[in-house]
């Protein structure tokens, strides 16, 4: 057994804890609370002046995805729609991304395919520290990515095909699904009989997992594009994600009406502004999103962003108004919760993985916090 | 005429005092105890802080835009052009639109990106204002120059030099030594060895943008013939106390973006060989500015930040983005500091931003604009 002793403990429960410990079992949490009973023989990480929580989960990121120079596995821009391929054949476990990941208290990302493409790939959830993709994978897949908007129009409006405006965009993702819906019908009227069958298609048999709501369209989408992928989730009756959100300060009202929407990932900020889709960067969205009861997290993006950026974000959250624990919840559970995977990840309790980050300092309030052990289903995989 | 009353205010050379502060039109009138004017405007600062605007000393704000194409910070026509020069590319437009000012940040300097060996010259520029020339605040402040892979990538793409390091190095120190040698009739032909002119007198530094600690090294190689070039590494990612200590001339730091990842640059900095050079005199100055265009309004502060995590304290990083980016600039009788006679740039924050995310910007002044009260300069981007 594994004791993490007297830190202060932020569960991500709605319950933080002055003093308390927390009980680690293998690679599972047993425990937390205060005064808890355990064997002499635990092994004890004293965390006394500590603050301890949930590792962080970031919602949305492309660890091990982009190399060094020009070299990248995550954008497949030979066509606009690319629904049968996965980001997880593109994670390079053993890039510096990940080691900055668990230095920085991230054990858990949400690891997407790129925004070249409309319809991109599905996307995985992967832990920072393991001995393979398949140990590193929680679950996979996590949602089917998806982009509006200037990056997959200037992939292929810049070559004379399909996307060049907002409207080729809109019309792919319906064609995609359409072409979804008629390849599960005819499977239906085959009924079993292998020649009726169509052709398997592995891009349409995503589509279908998309179609009967057992994972979310991820969209890439700021501004007015957030409400095209809000009017296509109610066409289809999916799920979705609002991925980068900038500009969510205008539709509070539209985004809280969907029945459709998962949750909301904002960021990254920090970023030059453009006029368009890049020239409302409004952070201070999140604290209002959050009252209004939706699921919000906020992502690094990386490694656009670096990965100790997302404690930084968070602590811009706290600047424009969300409450602390509020934004810590955004890079925890809330982004577990957006994922899937918060019977795994995402907080302090007993029976989820043991994936814990100790600081010193508070993060994102003290600008000093700063990640002193960062814990993987109950191994210490970085210290510092 | 504005009174900030009883406001902690940090001079940004590492002195902290509760004060008044008096300011009359664009200008910073005095800094004292009960400070009497009548009709003055009043401000309760009371437990607030203020701080001097801070300074990005790198950035191409107002030089890239208004699209992801349409940009005017590189000339990449030809790997030396010194004689290009941003006043000539800068939308004050452009630079509004960021709203940097919004997290306290007053000033930039303003440069070509560093995808050339020698780029043109940069500039410095209030963030706020109706115009460039109501927003300069100087001109042909420093000549740019880089020697990263982000020169090979552009000219190496096209078989043409500099594909590799001994590309670049050749062209910088071909360029500086005909420039060194000229005659006066062969500058009057020439304006790109007479741009050089000042540079080699030592007049107008010379920024060399570079990454790791071999292209350090290869910069205080090329550049030992020429002793009167006020040289200052910019980027610098991997540099370290003991190579600025041996460098055998001295040396001036603009350390780079630190909160970018595709910038594989960033893992190449060890901070603990470069905290020793914040006791050193000049101190390395914080920017937000690398081989890349991303940097936003937060990203000075987070970089001030990065470095605030790994030791140094408040007053350190607020002089690294105040006082220490004007000295190297040149512009400190205009900006960087609270003083009297300087100009009316300054912010007061809820509390201690190098401290505490809880902090907010109540108010910032540029030029003595109260910019948040008036709502500032609309763009038309």
């Amino acid at each position: 057994m594994l004791v993490i002793k007297n830190g202060r403990v932020f569960t991500a429960t709605g319950i933080t804890y002055a003093v308390a410990d927390v009980l680690i079992e293998n690679d599972k949490i047993v425990a937390v609370g205060e005064n808890l009973m355990y064997p002499d023989s635990a092994e004890i990480i004293d965390a006394t002046g500590r603050f301890v929580m949930p590792g962080i989960v970031d919602a949305h990121s492309h660890l091990g995805g982009f190399g060094a120079g020009d070299e990248q596995d995550l954008n497949e821009m030979t066509n606009h729609a690319t629904p049968g391929i996965e980001a997880i054949y593109a994670i390079d476990t053993k890039s510096n991304d990940f080691i900055a990941a668990l230095e920085a208290g991230i054990t858990t990302s949400v690891v997407a395919p790129g925004s070249g493409n409309v319809i991109g790939g599905l996307v995985a959830a992967v832990k920072s520290a393991g001995r393979s993709i398949q140990d590193m994978c929680i679950k996979n897949p996590v949602a089917l990515k998806m982009a509006l908007g200037g990056n997959p129009k200037g992939v292929y409006g810049s070559k004379n095909q399909m996307p060049m405006t907002r409207m080729g965009i809109a019309q792919i993702i319906r064609d995609n699904l359409n072409a979804a819906k008629v390849y599960f019908n005819k499977r239906a009227q085959a009924d079993g009989d292998a020649e009726k069958q169509p052709p398997y298609d592995a891009g349409l048999e995503n589509l279908g997992r998309v179609l009967r709501r057992e994972i979310p369209l991820k969209v890439h989408c700021e501004q007015f594009d957030m409400m095209t992928t809000l009017a296509i989730a109610a066409e289809f009756d999916i799920l979705c994600t609002i991925d980068h959100a900038w500009g969510a300060s205008d539709y509070y009202d539209e985004l809280a009406a969907s029945k459709n929407l998962v949750g909301i990932v904002f960021g990254p900020i920090g970023v030059g502004l453009l006029p368009g889709e890049c020239g409302k960067v409004d952070i201070e969205s999140v604290a209002e999103l959050d009252r209004r009861g939706m699921l919000t997290a906020i992502m690094t993006d990386g490694p656009i962003m670096t990965a100790e950026l997302i404690v930084g974000q968070a602590g811009e959250a706290v600047r424009t108004g969300t409450p602390h624990e509020r934004a810590l919840n955004m890079i925890t559970i809330n982004a577990a919760k957006i994922a899937g995977i918060d019977d795994r990840v995402g907080s302090i309790e007993a029976g989820k993985d043991a994936d814990i980050a100790i600081f010193k300092g508070v993060p994102a309030l003290d600008t000093t916090a700063t990640c002193v052990r960062t814990i993987v289903n109950g191994r210490t995989a970085f210290q510092r | 005429m504005v009174i900030i009353r009883n406001g902690y205010v940090h001079d940004g050379h590492g002195d902290v005092r509760v004060a008044d502060v008096a300011l009359r039109g664009n200008t910073i009138l005095a800094i004292g105890e009960r400070l009497a004017y009548p009709d003055a405007q009043e401000i309760e600062a009371r437990e607030r802080h203020v701080f001097p605007g801070f300074i990005n000393a790198l950035s191409y704000w107002g030089i890239f835009g208004p699209a992801w194409t349409g940009h005017d910070h590189s000339e990449l026509s030809d790997p030396v052009t010194p004689h290009m020069d941003v006043r000539y590319a800068f939308d004050h437009d452009g630079m509004n639109f960021q709203r940097v000012y919004t997290y306290g940040v007053t000033a930039a300097g303003v440069a070509p990106q560093p995808f050339n060996v020698l780029a043109g010259q940069m500039a410095v520029y209030k963030t706020h204002g109706r115009s460039p020339q109501k927003m300069q605040v100087a001109g042909n402040t420093a000549m740019i120059a880089s020697v990263t892979s982000g020169v090979k990538k552009v000219y190496g793409a096209r078989t043409v030099t500099p594909m590799t390091r001994m590309g670049i190095f050749a062209l910088l120190i071909q360029e500086l030594t005909k420039a060194s040698q000229a005659k006066a009739s062969d500058l009057a032909e020439n304006p790109k060895l007479n741009a050089l002119v000042p540079v080699l007198a030592g007049s107008m530094p010379l920024f060399v943008n570079c990454a790791g600690a071999a292209e350090i090294d290869a910069v205080l190689l090329a550049l030992a013939p020429f002793p009167t070039i006020r040289l200052v590494l910019t980027g610098a990612y991997g540099i370290s106390e003991a190579q600025v200590r041996h460098a055998g001339r001295d040396l001036e730091i603009v350390l780079g973006d630190q909160t970018e990842a595709f910038s594989q640059a960033v893992r190449l900095t060890k901070a603990e060989e470069v905290l020793p050079l914040f006791a050193k005199m000049p101190a390395p100055v914080i920017s937000c500015t690398g081989d890349n265009t991303t940097a936003g309004k937060e990203s000075l502060l987070w970089n001030a930040l990065w470095w605030r995590k790994r030791g140094l304290s408040s007053e350190q990083c607020l002089q690294a983005i105040t006082s220490a980016p004007a000295r190297l600039l040149g512009v400190e009788d205009r900006i960087g500091s609270l003083k009297p006679g300087l100009d009316a740039d300054l912010a007061i924050w809820s509390q201690n931003p190098f401290d505490t995310y809880e902090a907010e910007l109540l108010k910032v002044f540029v030029s003595g604009e109260d910019v948040l009260a008036t709502g500032g300069y609309r763009s038309c981007w």
